[in-house]
C-alpha cells in the first residue's frame, strides 16, 4: 500500500509523465544514432548492418587537409561573436535604461530586435549589396572620407570580422531586452540608498546596477560557452565564397559538403559527436567556474 | 475527495493524450519501417510456358506472364486517386496490350541517383545475397560489378528479334556510344537509358543590341570574342556616360548553367569537371590539364583588366542573374534555356535589351567541342536464367513507341491530368525507360523549323508550344521571345547545338562515383574551386595552378583517377 504523502503526490507525477516520455522519445531515443559516428554507416543497411569501423571517422575526419584551419576559424569566430554578444547588448541596454522618455526607449528596442527577425538568407543578399566595393552604400561612405574600398565579402583579413559584427548586428537586440528585464528586477530600495549616500549615475551603474545584473550576465555567458564550436552555419553558408575558405570556413560548413553533399554520415556524426563533446566540457567548467567564483547556480 | 479524483481524472486524461501523440509518431515510423523492409522475397518468376511465338516486338503474352521488378521511386510523384507505383497507365497497359504483368518486388527512393542513394544500396544488398529481381535499373558501377560476376543475361539476340526499328533507331542515336557501354566482351547485357546530353551543352549568349550599337560582329575565335569583351568594358555600351559595365558575367560556383565559366574553358580545349582521354588513351580529370591553366590565366588578365565583376566571388547564378537587368553584362556562357531565365526577366525590365546565342569560339576559329555528360547514366538489366529476357525489350519497344513513335499519347502516357486539374508525369512510372537521343532530337528540331517554314503544324514530332510560341512572336507578341531565342529557326540556341551536333560532342567519360572519391570528392572539389577563384582574382599567381594539380593527385585524385581507368578497361 502506497504512503499517504506518495498517494497525495501521485497525481502530480502523472502530470509530469507526459513531458518526461516526450523528452525520452526526442531527447534520449535519438541519441542512439550517435552510434553512426562508429560506423561506416550505410542508411539502407542501418545500425545493425553497418559495418563498425571505431574511431576511423573521426581520424579521417582530422586528417581532413583543413581540418586544422577549420577548427581554428570556427573557436575564432565564435569567440569573438561570443564576447561581442554579451559585451554590446550589456552595454545598449545599460544606456537604454538611463533613456527616461519611454518612447524612445520603446522605439530603440524594437528597432534594434527587428533584424532578429530576418533570416540569413534574405540578409545574405542585402550583405552582398550593401557590401559591395562598387556600388554598396558602405564603400561609398568609405570612399566619401578618402579610403580605399574594401572587398569585405571576398577579402580573408576581414571576412570574418564582417561575420561577428553583421552576426551582433542581427541579435543584439534579443539579448538586450534579456538584459532589460533583469534591470527591472533591481530593487529600487538599492537605488534610493546610493542616491543618500551620494553616488552617482556612473557609480550607481557600478555598484548597484551591474552587481544586480551579475547571475544573469553569468547565465547567459555560461550558455554560450557551449557554443564555442557554432559560429553560425546559416550565416557563413549564405555569405561565404571560394575566396575565402580560407578564413571562412567553418566545421558546419565542411560537415554539410562532407555529411550531406558527399553522403558520408558517418563522418558527419563523428564531427557532431566530436563537437557536442567539447560543448559539454565547456559548459561544465563553466558552470563550476559560475558557482565557485559567482555563487551561482543554474540547476 | 472529489477534488481529488477529477484531479486524477485529469492528469490521466493529459498523459493518455500526450503519450498517444508521441506513440503514434513511432508508429508510423515502425510501420513505414516495416513496409521498405518486406519484399525482397521470391524473385523465381511464375513458370508460363515460353510460346514459341514469331519475333512480333509487340506480340502479346497469352497466358500473361509476371515479371518480378525494382524500381526506383521518388516520393514527391503524384499518381491518380487509387493508383500507385505498381498500378497506373503504364501497368495497366503493359497487362492489357503485351500480357506483361509488372509485380514490384521492392521500391527505393531513386534520391540523387548516387551510388549512395537509397534504391542503389537496397539493390547493392540484393546483389550481395544474390536475391535479384528479373528485370532492374542499376548504375554503371553496378552494371560492371554484375556483368564480372556473370549475373546478366545476354540481351544480344532477343534485342536483335525483338526490338522495333524505332527502338533501333532511337537506342543507336548517339552513335552507339551508349549502347557501346552496356557491351561487354561482345554480349549486350544492359539496355542503356539514353537521355539527349546535346541540351546539356553550353553556348556563348551575346547582348546584340550593344553589339549593333558598337558595330562588332560575332566572334568566331577566342581573341575575338575578347575584344568584344573589352569593348562591352571599356565603350560604354548602355550609353550612360559611365564606366559601370563588365564583359562577361561569372558566378561564385563557378560552373553550372547560367554565367558560367564551363563554355569558355571549352574554348580553349579545356574540360574542368569532366573525365577526358588524354593522348595516351588514359582518362584524366579535365581540370587539372594544362589547357585549363590557359583559360585560367587569360580570365586571371581579363579580372586584372576590370571585364569581370569584381565581386563575382560572393555572387550565386541568382544574384549574378541580377547584373543582367541592370545592363552590367553583355556576355555569358550558359545553357540554351538561359532565354527564359534569366535573359527573360532582364528584358522585361528593360525594353530594347536583345540577346543571341552563338557557338562556343575557339582559339583557332575551328568548330568548338562543348563539353556534354555521358548519355547513360543508368541501365536496365535481366537477371541470368530470368525465362522471358525479351519482355524488357518489348517494355523498351512499347515505351519508345507510346512516347515517341507514331502511336504517341502524351496526354495518356506522359502526363495525367486529375480531376483537380493538376498534372502529373506519369512519365516516370514505366519500368523499362530509355528517352530521345541526340539524333531525334535534332530531328525534332528540324521538324519544328520544317512546321514554322511551311506552316504547318501536322509535322511536328514535338515542340508544339514552342510552334505555338514562334507564332505569337512572329505577330508581334513580345511573350514569344524567349522560346524563339532557345528554339527558334533563326539566331537561336538551337541552330547552335543543331550545328554542334554533326561535329563530335567532347563527351564526360565518367558519372559514377568510385571508392575513395566517396570520402575525398569535397575535399577536392573545394580546393578546385579556392585555387580556381584566387587565380582568376588575382589573388595567387597562375603558378599556383601547378600545385594544384599536385596537391590534387596528393589528396586522393591520383587513386580515383586510376580507380577510374580501371572501371572503364573494363568496357
Amino acid at each position: 500500500m502506497l504512503s499517504g504523502k506518495t498517494r497525495r503526490e501521485l497525481p502530480l507525477y502523472l502530470m509530469l509523465l507526459p513531458g518526461l516520455i516526450l523528452i525520452v522519445l526526442y531527447q534520449y531515443v535519438p541519441m542512439a544514432g550517435i552510434a553512426i559516428a562508429f560506423q561506416k554507416f550505410t542508411p539502407f543497411k542501418g545500425w545493425f548492418g553497418s559495418e563498425w569501423v571505431g574511431l576511423d571517422n573521426l581520424r579521417f575526419a582530422l586528417a581532413l587537409p583543413d581540418a586544422e584551419q577549420v577548427i581554428w576559424n570556427t573557436v575564432y569566430i565564435s569567440a569573438m561573436k561570443i564576447a561581442a554578444g554579451l559585451v554590446v547588448p550589456l552595454a545598449i541596454s545599460l544606456l537604454l535604461n538611463e533613456v527616461t522618455r519611454t518612447v524612445v526607449k520603446r522605439g530603440v528596442q524594437t528597432l534594434i530586435y527587428l533584424p532578429h527577425f530576418l533570416s540569413w538568407v534574405i540578409l545574405g543578399g542585402i550583405l552582398i549589396d550593401i557590401l559591395s566595393p562598387s556600388e554598396g552604400i558602405v564603400n561609398q561612405a568609405l570612399q566619401a572620407i578618402g579610403f580605399k574600398p574594401v572587398f569585405f565579402l571576398g577579402d580573408n583579413r576581414w571576412f570574418p570580422y564582417v561575420l561577428v559584427l553583421s552576426d551582433v548586428w542581427k541579435e543584439f537586440g534579443f539579448n538586450t531586452i534579456i538584459y532589460l528585464a533583469a534591470l527591472t528586477s533591481i530593487n529600487p530600495v538599492l537605488y534610493e540608498a546610493a542616491v543618500i549616500d551620494g553616488a552617482s549615475r556612473w557609480k550607481q551603474t557600478l555598484h548597484v546596477t551591474l552587481p544586480g545584473m551579475l547571475p544573469i550576465i553569468v547565465l547567459l555567458a555560461t550558455l554560450s560557452l557551449g557554443n564555442v564550436l557554432n559560429a553560425g552555419f546559416d550565416q557563413v553558408f549564405n555569405l561565404y565564397s571560394p575566396v575565402v575558405y580560407d578564413s571562412g570556413d567553418i566545421l558546419d560548413t565542411m560537415i554539410y559538403r562532407v555529411g550531406l553533399v558527399d553522403a558520408q554520415y558517418g563522418l558527419a556524426t563523428a564531427f557532431g559527436l566530436m563537437k557536442s563533446a567539447v560543448s559539454f566540457v565547456l559548459i561544465s567548467a563553466s558552470y563550476w567556474l559560475a558557482y565557485r567564483y559567482a555563487h551561482y547556480r543554474i540547476f | 475527495m472529489r477534488t481529488n479524483t477529477r484531479r486524477w481524472a485529469f492528469s490521466l486524461f493529459l498523459a493518455a493524450a500526450l503519450t498517444t501523440a508521441g506513440c503514434s509518431g513511432g508508429n508510423d515510423a515502425s510501420n513505414a519501417n516495416a513496409k521498405s523492409g518486406a519484399g525482397g522475397a521470391g524473385s523465381g518468376g511464375t513458370a508460363a510456358a515460353q510460346t514459341g511465338e514469331a519475333p512480333d516486338p509487340f506480340g502479346k503474352y497469352d497466358p500473361a506472364i509476371e515479371v518480378h521488378a525494382a524500381k526506383a521511386v521518388n516520393k514527391v510523384w503524384k499518381f491518380l486517386p487509387g493508383d500507385d507505383i505498381a498500378n497506373n497507365v503504364w501497368t495497366r497497359e503493359y497487362e492489357s496490350e503485351l500480357g506483361i504483368k509488372v509485380a514490384y518486388d521492392w521500391t527505393a527512393e531513386a534520391g540523387d541517383a548516387s551510388e549512395s542513394s537509397p534504391y542503389n544500396q537496397k539493390l547493392n544488398v540484393s546483389i550481395a545475397s544474390g536475391n535479384l529481381p528479373d528485370i532492374f535499373t542499376v548504375s554503371p558501377t553496378q552494371l560492371k560489378q554484375l556483368a564480372d560476376a556473370g549475373q546478366l543475361e545476354d540481351l544480344t539476340g532477343v534485342f536483335d528479334r525483338y526490338a522495333a526499328p524505332w527502338t533501333k533507331e532511337l537506342m543507336q542515336g548517339d552513335g552507339g556510344i551508349s549502347m557501346a557501354s552496356a557491351t561487354f566482351d561482345g554480349k549486350l547485357l544492359a539496355l542503356p537509358n539514353i537521355t539527349a546530353n546535346i541540351y546539356n551543352a553550353q553556348v556563348l549568349w551575346l547582348r546584340t543590341d550593344w553589339m549593333e550599337k558598337l558595330k562588332l560582329t560575332p566572334p568566331k575565335t577566342m581573341d575575338e570574342l575578347h575584344a568584344i569583351i573589352e569593348a562591352f568594358t571599356t565603350k560604354d555600351p548602355d550609353g550612360n556616360g559611365a564606366a559601370d559595365t563588365y564583359g562577361i558575367a561569372l558566378n561564385k560556383g563557378l560552373y553550372g548553367a547560367i554565367a558560367s565559366i564551363t563554355g569558355y574553358m571549352n574554348g580553349f580545349g579545356a574540360y574542368p569537371g569532366q573525365w577526358v582521354k588524354k593522348a595516351d588513351g588514359q582518362l584524366a580529370y579535365g581540370s587539372t590539364l594544362p589547357e585549363t591553366k590557359a583559360a585560367l590565366a587569360k580570365l586571371q588578365e581579363m579580372f586584372k583588366a576590370g571585364q569581370i565583376d569584381r565581386e563575382f566571388a560572393v555572387k550565386d547564378p541568382n544574384k549574378a542573374s541580377e547584373s543582367f537587368a541592370q545592363n552590367k553584362i553583355g556576355v555569358q556562357f550558359g545553357e540554351n534555356w538561359n532565354s527564359y531565365f534569366p535573359l527573360a526577366d532582364a528584358r522585361g525590365q528593360n525594353p530594347g535589351m536583345d540577346w543571341k546565342a552563338y557557338a562556343i569560339p575557339t582559339v583557332d576559329g575551328s568548330e568548338a567541342k562543348p563539353g556534354v555528360p555521358f548519355p547513360a547514366a543508368q541501365y536496365t538489366v535481366v537477371r541470368k536464367g530470368f525465362k522471358h529476357p525479351e519482355a524488357a525489350v518489348k517494355l523498351l519497344n512499347f515505351y519508345q513507341e507510346k512516347s515517341y513513335g507514331k502511336t504517341r499519347d502524351n496526354a495518356k502516357y506522359r502526363s495525367e491530368v486529375d480531376a483537380k486539374g493538376e498534372k502529373m508525369n506519369t512519365a516516370n512510372f514505366p519500368l523499362v525507360i530509355s528517352d530521345k537521343p541526340n539524333a531525334a532530337v535534332v530531328q525534332d528540331i528540324q521538324n519544328l523549323w520544317a512546321a514554322i517554314d511551311k506552316k504547318d503544324q501536322s509535322l511536328l514530332t514535338d515542340y508544339e508550344s514552342a510552334y505555338d510560341a514562334y507564332n505569337r512572336y512572329a505577330g508581334g507578341d513580345e511573350s514569344g521571345w524567349a522560346d524563339v531565342r532557345q528554339n527558334g529557326p533563326q539566331d537561336s540556341a538551337f541552330t547552335v547545338l543543331f550545328k554542334q551536333y554533326t561535329d563530335d560532342l567532347n563527351v564526360n567519360l565518367f558519372g559514377g562515383r568510385t571508392e575513395t572519391m566517396a570520402g575525398k570528392w569535397s575535399a577536392l572539389q573545394k580546393l578546385e574551386g579556392e585555387t580556381f577563384t584566387k587565380i582568376i582574382m588575382g589573388a595567387a599567381p597562375i603558378d599556383e595552378f601547378d600545385k594544384f594539380v599536385s596537391s590534387w593527385n596528393r589528396l586522393g585524385g591520383e587513386t580515383i583517377t586510376s580507380e577510374i581507368n580501371e572501371i572503364m578497361d573494363g568496357r
